[in-house]
C-alpha cells in the first residue's frame, strides 16, 4: 500500500511539473545568473551579452538574466564553481569553454567531469586565423613565402591556450623553426607585441580577427593573414569551410598547396582533435543534479534562442558568421567521449607543449632500483 | 581643418540632448561608485554594458565615460576620511589625506584634491587630443623590456614611501613582490605558493589585501581609542577650509601639471595601468621636494600629486584603446568591449572617419571632470563634517563596505574575507612595528608586471640585449638617480626626526617589532625552500631573486630591532613589564577583541549569510562595544540591511555567499522573497 501511494505521489508530482501551468511558472520571478569564466571586457562576455539579451523570453516564466564574470585558475574557477557548488534549480548557468584538452592530458586545477554536467548545448565552430607581420624575417610578398622563413617569434597568451596552440601546431607541421613566447595573457597584448615587432606571428579567434586586425593591421598592410583553422566536422570527416573570412585559405588547403601532400604526426593528430573538440567556446551547462524538467526547459530555450533572428543578428555583429550549434544530446555525446578519442601521438605532443611531458614521463617511469 | 571640424562636431554632439543627459547621469553614478570603497568605475561599466546594444555611440560613451572619468575624483572621499582607498587609483592619497582629516583639515584636502582632479582630467584629455599623431612611435618604442624597466623605476619610489627605515621599507616591498608570485607561473602551468587552494591559482586579489592592510587598522584605532577621525575638536581645527585647499592647488600648479603629465603618459603605455600612477606621482612629489619632512604627516602636496595624476590617466589610456584596440587597464578593456558592442572598430577609422566620435569622448572626459569637481565641492563641506562624528558611528557602516568590497573584489569567495582579515592583522602589526605598508602594496602590484615583462623581453630577444636600448639606458639612469636621492632623503629625514610616531613606517615598539621581523625572516626562508622544488628557472628565478635579499634585509631589521629591544629592556623593570607596556601602547588587548569580533562576524556570515550577519554585527557593535541605545543600533542595522538589499542585491546583482542554513532560511520566507535574507 505504501509503495502504491509512493507511485501515485510520484506520478502526481510528475504530472504537476509537466503540466503547462506548472511549466509556465518554472522561472517566474526568478533571476538566472550566467557565469562567464573570463574577464568582463573580452569576447566571451560580449558574446554572452548578445546571446542572453533575448534568452529569457524562451524560458517559462520569463526570468531575469544577469551575467557574472568569474575569473581565475586559467578560466577553470568559474566552471569548478558551477560543478561543485552551483545552484541546482537552473538559476545558475555556465557560458564558456570546457577545457577538454586540459582534462585529457592531465592539466592541474580542473575539478569537473564534463560528462556529469547537465548540458543545454554547445556552440561555436568558428575559425581561428593566423597572422604574421609582413616584414617578418626579410618580408613576405605572398603568404606562401612563409615556408621559407625561420627564427621568428610566435606569441601566446597562457600555457596551453588554444590561440597559442593554433599557431604552434601548423608551424610544427610546416617545419618552421620559431620560438614560442608565452605570457601575453590576452589578445590586445598580443596585438601590442605584434605591433612592436617583439613577436612576428599570432593566432586570433574569429571575433578578434574582425575586432582587432581586419580594420587595422591588415588594412594598413602591416600584416598578412596566412590561413584560418576551421572546426572539424566529425560526421563528414572533413574540416568546415567559411566564406565570411574572405581571401584566406584553410590551413589544410594551404598545407596541401605548399607541401603537396597530407600532414601527419603528433602535431597533425593534435590539430584534428583540437579542431573537433575544442572548437566550441560557448557551452551552456548547469549543475549535475539539476532536475530533468528544468534541464529540458533550458535546453529547449537554448535552441529556440539561437533560432531567434534578433539573437542571431546580435551574434553576427561581432562574428560575421552564424555558429555551429549543438543540441543537448550532441553536446553530451562530446562531453562523454572526448577523452577516449585522442590518439597517443597527439597526447604526447600536447603534453610537451603544456610543459607536462616530463611530469608524465616521471609518472610512467618505473621506480629506480636501489 | 578636418581635425578642427571633428573637434567641434564632437563638442556639439556631446552637448546635444540626450547625450548631455546621459553624461550627467554617468557622472552622478560615477561619483557614487568612486565614493564607496570596493566598488569603482569598472563595476559600473560592467553593469551598464549589457544595456548598450543598439545605442548610438555618442550616447553610449557619454554614459560610460561620464561614469568612468569621475570615479577617481570621488574616490578621494574614502581615502581622506577613512584612510581607505576608494579605488585602486587613490591608494597614495591616503598617506597625507588621512592625516589631514585627523588634523581636522578634511575640507582643505577635498578642496585641493577636487581642484587638481578636474585639472588633471582636463589636462589628460587635452594631451590626448594633441598627442594623437604621436602615439604610434610612443607605443611601438615601449616594448616589454621598457615596460619592465618602467615598473622597476616605479618600485624605486619605495625609498620615498619607506618612512623611518629604508631596510624595512625595501623589505616590505620584497614581501609585496613575493606575494605577487602567488598563483600560476607565467610560462608553465605550475602553481606557486597556492597551498593547494584553487582560489590562489590566479593571484592574490588586490582589493581584499588593500582593504585589510589599510582599513582594518584604522578602524581598529578608532574603535579602541574611542575617538573621531579628527583628533582635533571642530572648534580648534585651523586652516582646514575648502578655499584653503583650492589655494593650495593653485599655489602648487606646477607640481599638479607635472603629475598630470606623468598620469597621461603612464596611461598611454599599455600594461602599466592605473594602479601605480598615484604611487609614481606621489614618489615624484616627495623626491622633487626640498622639504620632505611633512610627507606622510599631512602634507597637502601628498594629496595634490596623486589626485592630478589619477584623473589624467583616463585621457592617456583612451588613446591606445581607440587607436589600436590595446587597452592600458581593465577599465579601458571594458570600454573597448563597449566600442565593439556599438559597432565601432578600434584602428585608423577612429582617427579619420570616426574622429568626431573620438573627440566626443575627449570632450566627455573634460566636461565630466569639471562637473564632478563642482558637484563634489558643493557636497564636500558636509562630508568633511563626518570627521568630527564619533568614530563608533562610522565603524559599522565602513565595516559593511569593507567586507562587501572585499567579497566583490575578491571573486565573491570566502577566501576574500580570510585574506582581508589576515592582512588586517598584518597591517596592524606593520603599523606598530615601523614596517611601511605602501611599499608592500606597490610590490604586490608591480611584481606581476615585472616578472611578466622581464620574461617576455628576455625570451623574445633571446638574452639581455633589450637592456641596451636608448630608452632603457635613460630609465636605468633615472633609477640610479632615484635610488640615490631616496636613500639620501631617508637618511636626512632620519637625522632631522622630530615626531617619532607620526607617518607611515614610523611606529616604534621593539617588543612587537622583534617578533614581527623574526616572522618575516621565516616567511622569506620558507619561500626559498619552496622555490627549490621548482626545477624550471622561469618558475623559480623571481621567487629566489626576491626571497634571498628578503631574508638578508629581514635579518638586518631583526638585528636592529634586537638592539632596540635591548635598550628598552634595560629601561624596564622586567621583561613582563616591558611586554605589558608594549601591549598597552599598541592597545593590544582591545585590538585583539576587535579582530575577534570581525572574525566572529565572518564566521556568522558563513552560517546565515551577509544579509543577516552584517546588520547583526552593526547592532551588536553599537550596543555592546559603543553602548548606544537600542533604537540607534536597530535603526543603523536596518539601514545597513537596506544597503545590502538595494545596492548589492537589486542593483549590482552580487553573488552572495550561500550560507550553511540556506535551505532553512528560505523556508522562513514567502516564495520568491528569499532574496531579502539570503
Amino acid at each position: 500500500m505504501k509503495r502504491l501511494f509512493s507511485i501515485i505521489a510520484a506520478g502526481a508530482a510528475a504530472v504537476g511539473l509537466l503540466a503547462p501551468g506548472a511549466q509556465a511558472q518554472l522561472f517566474k520571478g526568478k533571476t538566472i545568473e550566467v557565469i562567464v569564466p573570463a574577464g568582463a571586457g573580452g569576447g566571451l562576455t560580449r558574446n554572452a551579452q548578445a546571446y542572453f539579451k533575448n534568452f529569457p523570453k524562451y524560458l517559462p516564466g520569463n526570468p531575469k538574466v544577469v551575467i557574472k564574470n568569474v575569473v581565475g585558475g586559467g578560466g577553470q574557477r568559474g566552471i569548478n564553481q558551477i560543478y561543485k557548488t552551483g545552484k541546482k534549480d537552473g538559476t545558475q548557468l555556465l557560458w564558456g569553454p570546457l577545457n577538454l584538452t586540459g582534462i585529457t592530458i592531465g592539466l592541474p586545477g580542473i575539478e569537473y567531469v564534463p560528462g556529469n554536467f547537465k548540458l543545454a548545448g554547445a556552440a561555436g565552430g568558428l575559425p581561428f586565423v593566423t597572422i604574421v607581420r609582413k616584414d617578418i624575417k626579410g618580408g613576405i610578398q605572398s603568404r606562401e613565402d612563409i615556408v621559407t622563413k625561420s627564427g621568428f617569434n610566435t606569441g601566446g597568451r597562457i600555457p596551453g591556450g588554444s590561440l597559442g596552440l593554433f599557431s604552434r601546431m601548423p608551424f610544427a607541421m610546416l617545419g618552421l623553426q620559431n620560438k614560442f613566447i608565452i605570457g601575453y595573457r590576452n589578445q590586445p597584448r598580443l596585438k601590442a607585441g605584434l605591433l612592436q615587432n617583439e613577436i612576428q606571428a599570432i593566432t586570433t579567434g574569429n571575433p578578434g580577427y574582425f575586432a582587432f586586425y581586419l580594420n587595422d593591421t591588415l588594412k594598413k598592410g602591416d600584416g598578412v593573414a596566412l590561413f584560418y583553422h576551421p572546426s572539424f566536422d566529425a560526421d563528414k570527416g572533413d574540416f568546415r569551410s567559411f566564406d565570411h573570412i574572405k581571401g584566406i585559405p584553410r590551413f589544410i588547403d594551404f598545407y596541401r598547396k605548399v607541401k603537396g601532400g597530407e600532414p601527419s604526426g603528433g602535431a597533425w593528430e593534435a590539430y584534428k582533435w583540437q579542431a573537433t573538440f575544442m572548437a566550441y567556446p560557448f557551452w551552456m551547462v548547469m549543475h549535475p543534479d539539476t532536475p530533468d524538467n528544468i534541464h529540458q526547459a533550458i535546453s529547449k530555450a537554448w535552441l529556440d534562442n539561437w533560432k531567434d533572428p534578433g539573437s542571431l543578428a546580435l551574434f553576427l555583429k561581432g562574428n560575421k558568421a552564424a555558429p555551429v550549434v549543438l543540441n543537448s544530446a550532441q553536446a553530451t555525446r562530446i562531453a562523454k567521449t572526448f577523452q577516449t578519442t585522442m590518439p597517443d601521438s597527439a597526447k604526447q605532443w600536447l603534453q610537451a607543449e603544456f610543459g607536462l611531458a616530463k611530469k608524465a614521463q616521471r609518472a610512467k617511469a618505473p621506480p629506480k632500483k636501489k | 581643418m578636418e581635425t578642427w571640424n571633428a573637434l567641434l562636431l564632437g563638442l556639439t554632439s556631446i552637448l546635444a540632448w540626450p547625450a548631455i543627459g546621459f553624461m550627467v547621469l554617468g557622472v552622478l553614478i560615477g561619483i557614487w561608485l568612486g565614493a564607496v570603497p570596493g566598488l569603482g568605475g569598472v563595476l559600473g561599466m560592467i553593469l551598464i554594458l549589457p544595456f548598450l546594444f543598439g545605442w548610438d555611440p555618442i550616447n553610449a560613451f557619454a554614459l560610460l565615460l561620464g561614469l568612468f572619468a569621475v570615479t577617481s575624483t570621488s574616490d578621494t572621499i574614502a581615502s581622506v576620511m577613512l584612510g581607505i582607498p576608494g579605488t585602486a587609483a587613490s591608494q597614495a592619497t591616503i598617506l597625507d589625506g588621512y592625516p589631514l582629516a585627523q588634523q581636522g583639515q578634511a575640507a582643505r584636502a577635498f578642496g585641493a584634491a577636487f581642484t587638481v582632479s578636474a585639472f588633471g582630467g582636463v589636462f589628460g584629455a587635452a594631451m590626448l587630443a594633441i598627442s594623437l599623431p604621436l602615439i604610434t612611435p610612443v607605443i611601438t618604442a615601449f616594448r616589454s623590456g621598457e615596460l619592465f624597466m618602467l615598473a622597476v623605476l616605479g618600485l624605486t619610489m619605495v625609498g620615498s614611501l619607506s618612512g623611518g627605515s629604508i631596510v624595512k621599507g625595501v623589505g616590505a616591498a620584497l614581501l609585496g613582490l613575493l606575494l605577487a608570485m602567488v598563483g600560476t607561473a607565467d610560462t608553465v602551468a605550475i602553481y606557486r605558493y597556492t597551498f593547494d587552494s584553487s582560489y590562489l591559482q590566479d593571484q592574490l586579489p588586490l582589493i581584499p589585501v588593500v582593504l585589510g592592510l589599510f582599513a582594518i587598522p584604522e578602524l581598529m584605532e578608532l574603535a579602541t581609542r574611542n575617538v573621531s577621525i579628527s583628533r582635533v575638536p571642530k572648534d580648534q581645527a585651523e586652516g582646514g577650509g575648502m578655499l584653503a585647499g583650492i589655494r593650495d592647488a593653485v599655489r602648487n600648479w606646477w607640481l599638479a601639471t607635472k603629475c598630470a603629465a606623468i598620469g597621461t603618459y603612464i596611461g598611454i603605455l599599455p600594461g602599466l595601468g592605473a594602479a601605480i600612477v598615484d604611487w609614481v606621482a606621489y614618489g615624484y612629489a616627495v623626491q622633487s621636494s626640498k622639504d620632505k619632512s611633512k610627507f606622510g604627516k599631512g602634507d597637502i602636496r601628498g594629496v595634490i600629486a596623486p589626485e592630478s595624476a589619477n584623473n589624467a590617466i583616463k585621457g592617456g589610456a583612451l588613446i591606445p584603446t581607440v587607436a589600436f584596440g590595446i587597452p592600458g587597464s581593465l577599465g579601458m578593456a571594458i570600454l573597448l568591449g563597449a566600442l565593439l558592442q556599438v559597432e565601432l572598430l578600434p584602428g585608423p577609422d577612429m582617427l579619420t572617419t570616426d574622429l568626431h566620435i573620438t573627440f566626443a569622448m575627449v570632450w566627455t572626459i573634460v566636461i565630466a571632470n569639471i562637473l564632478a569637481a563642482a558637484l563634489l565641492m558643493i557636497l564636500a563641506r558636509q562630508v568633511a563634517k563626518v570627521a568630527f562624528v564619533p568614530g563608533h558611528l562610522i565603524i559599522p557602516g565602513v565595516i559593511l563596505f569593507i567586507f562587501m568590497g572585499a567579497w566583490l573584489g575578491g571573486q565573491t569567495s570566502i577566501e576574500a574575507w580570510i585574506i582581508c582579515l589576515t592582512f588586517g592583522v598584518v597591517g596592524y602589526l606593520m603599523k606598530q612595528t615601523g614596517w611601511a605598508r605602501p611599499p608592500l602594496v606597490l610590490g604586490l602590484i608591480l611584481g606581476d608586471i615585472i616578472e611578466n615583462r622581464f620574461l617576455l623581453a628576455t625570451n623574445a630577444a633571446d638574452g639581455f640585449g633589450w637592456m641596451t636600448s636608448w630608452i632603457n639606458l635613460i630609465i636605468i639612469a633615472l633609477i640610479v638617480a632615484t635610488v640615490f636621492l631616496a636613500a639620501r632623503g631617508v637618511v636626512k629625514n632620519k637625522q632631522s626626526e622630530d615626531i617619532a610616531e607620526a607617518g607611515e613606517g614610523r611606529g616604534f615598539n621593539p617588543a612587537m617589532s622583534l617578533p614581527f621581523s623574526l616572522v618575516t625572516i621565516f616567511v622569506f626562508a620558507a619561500a626559498i625552500l619552496q622555490a627549490r622544488e621548482w626545477e624550471n628557472p622561469e618558475v623559480n628565478m623571481f621567487p629566489f631573486s626576491i626571497a634571498i635579499p628578503g631574508v638578508v634585509l629581514a635579518a638586518i631589521a631583526a638585528f636592529n630591532d634586537g638592539r632596540a629591544f635591548g635598550r628598552v629592556r634595560a629601561q624596564s623593570q622586567s621583561l613582563g613589564a616591558m611586554f605589558a607596556e608594549a601591549g598597552e601602547r599598541a592597545l593590544l588587548l582591545r585590538s585583539i577583541k576587535f579582530i575577534a569580533a570581525l572574525v566572529g562576524m565572518a564566521l556568522i556570515m558563513l552560517v546565515i549569510g551577509q544579509k543577516l550577519a552584517i546588520p547583526l554585527f552593526i547592532y551588536l557593535y553599537l550596543r555592546l562595544w559603543a553602548r548606544y541605545p537600542i533604537w540607534i543600533g536597530a535603526l543603523y542595522a536596518f539601514v545597513g540591511w537596506l544597503f545590502l538589499i538595494i545596492l548589492y542585491d537589486r542593483i549590482i546583482h552580487l553573488n552572495f555567499h550561500i550560507p550553511m542554513l540556506n535551505d532553512w532560511l528560505i523556508k522562513l520566507t514567502p516564495e520568491n522573497w528569499e532574496w531579502l535574507i539570503v
